[in-house]
């Protein structure tokens, strides 16, 4: 497994680990509790070298990304930048990008582990465009600055004003080096996302972590930021995003365009919302337990009448992660829209109900 | 004997006389050609593109049909073959229109599919 050159710097013998699409990430640093805290509370780094990182140069490329895209990108100029959805001509999900407009370029995340798929995706549809696609995911380490405090912290690093909206980047030189920072509102508060050569990432981790009073800045692992992304409700590529769901059932409303006009996909993603005909919609939830759940696991209508394997199947869960010391778990799922107002009725197989969030249930 | 698949890219004698027609407007004299080609987009992936051009560019697969020359792309050709470009106008016309055997399916307004 590849371990980034960010993570190289605290890596330890005793930490827990996760496999997440070829890297070695650390899935808890300090502890699950502690790493939370700085996550709500203060600022949070992670490493995000998992991430897929292409750079793309030509003419032609907003006008192409447009054509196969949901969202709108023909109003991006340098600094801004955007979430827009790639999807099939049946308006599933290919996978969602986060495009940075640079001076010259555009800078484009994908998902762990998708960056091929994305590529092979794009080129099938490129014909005569002024366009060049280059993956530089193994040469640019990714880290999340993540937190109420992040961008007073990154302000002082950068040693420069960082009034991004979402998405909107700034270019910087560092150490001799071009640094990217966009804001990127990862678990819908206030975070960023620093993209760095990886020849500098042990001056940044120096720079950022060791200079750094370490009352307010901690570095921390997958665990605690999986559980801050499911209360959030913000899918995740493997999981919430596959090509099985579309952008309305995966609560992406908010990269869809509904006047830009054709894209890939356009026709049958405009029918089914203004027909409503959206089959299940995305939701998070906790359960009173510290059973083990899996993804691939169902959600079913608590029917007294039933017995378990007569029990209707209301959903399937797609992430879920257990809580520390507590008997809490929390999770997201897929629900079939005909039992969503039926929300307090629905537990698992195990008949443990789950309580779901109302925040993260769509309006229908 | 069998029938061999149609390979080339024909056109119908209105559509013919529909490039003519713009092409005189265009003021080109006789070595234009109409380039067909596809582009990603639209709702169902590929979406078609025309254009007359004053002569091909070097990649273009050259074929001649009711004495027009057609330039195409060589990448939108393994998608074209066997297409009929016709053109219907009036009030309810829908102006160059493609019968593309390649197409599996099209969205709703027809200009764009998928293979």
């Amino acid at each position: 497994m590849n371990v980034s050159p960010f993570v190289k710097n605290y890596i330890d013998s005793s930490f827990e680990y996760i496999d997440y699409s070829g890297w070695k990430i650390p899935y808890i640093v300090s502890s699950v509790e502690e790493e939370y805290k700085f996550l709500n509370q203060a600022t949070a780094i992670i490493d995000r070298t998992h991430l897929g990182v292409i750079k793309v140069f030509g003419k032609d490329s907003i006008d192409l990304l447009e054509r196969l895209s949901t969202n709108k990108l023909s109003d991006l100029e340098n600094g801004s930048g955007i979430a827009t959805i790639l999807t099939s001509p049946n308006g599933k999900i290919v996978d969602l990008l986060r495009i940075s407009h640079l001076k010259d370029s555009l800078l484009i995340t994908v998902s762990s582990g998708n960056t091929n798929s994305v590529l092979e995706w794009i080129d099938k549809y490129t014909f005569d465009e002024d366009v060049h696609f280059i993956d530089i995911s193994e040469k640019f380490s990714v880290i999340g600055v993540i937190g109420p405090n992040s961008n007073n912290f990154l302000e002082e690093w950068a040693e420069c004003d960082l009034k991004l909206e979402n998405f909107e980047n700034i270019c910087i030189s560092k150490y001799d080096h071009d640094v990217v920072i966009a804001r990127m509102d990862l678990l819908g508060s206030i975070s960023f996302e620093v993209f760095f050569p990886n020849e500098i990432a042990s001056i940044i981790y120096d720079s950022l972590i060791l200079s750094s009073d370490p009352t307010w800045v901690k570095v921390i692992g997958e665990k605690s930021f999986e559980i801050a992304r499911i209360q959030s409700n913000i899918p995740k590529w493997g999981n919430e995003i596959t090509n099985d769901y579309n952008p309305l059932e995966a609560n992406l409303l908010e990269m869809i365009s509904w006047t830009k006009g054709c894209y890939i996909g356009q026709e049958v993603v405009a029918r089914l919302h203004n027909y409503q005909k959206v089959k299940r919609y995305l939701v998070s939830f906790s359960v009173p337990t510290s059973e083990n759940i899996l993804p691939g696991d169902k959600i079913v209508l608590n029917d007294q009448n039933r017995n378990i394997s007569n029990k209707l199947h209301a959903g399937t869960i797609t992430s879920a992660v257990s809580i520390p010391g507590t008997e809490k778990t929390f999770g997201m799922g897929y629900i079939r829209t005909n039992f969503i107002n039926n929300s307090d009725d629905l537990c698992l197989l195990s008949g443990v109900n789950i309580e779901v969030d109302n925040s993260s249930v769509m309006d229908l | 004997m069998s029938d061999a698949p149609n390979v080339n890219v024909t056109v119908t004698e209105k559509a013919a006389e529909k490039v003519r027609h713009f092409a005189t407007n265009q003021g080109l004299g006789d070595g234009f050609g109409l380039k067909v080609g596809v582009k990603g987009g639209g709702c169902s992936g590929l979406t078609y593109v025309l254009s007359i051009d004053e002569s091909p560019s070097p990649e273009d697969k050259i074929i001649e049909d009711k004495g027009i020359r057609l330039f195409i792309p060589k990448k939108s050709y393994i998608y074209l073959a066997g297409t009929e470009l016709d053109f219907s106008d009036g009030l309810n016309g829908k102006g160059f229109t493609f019968s593309n055997p390649n197409a599996t399916s099209t969205c709703g307004c027809g200009t764009s599919f998928s293979v």
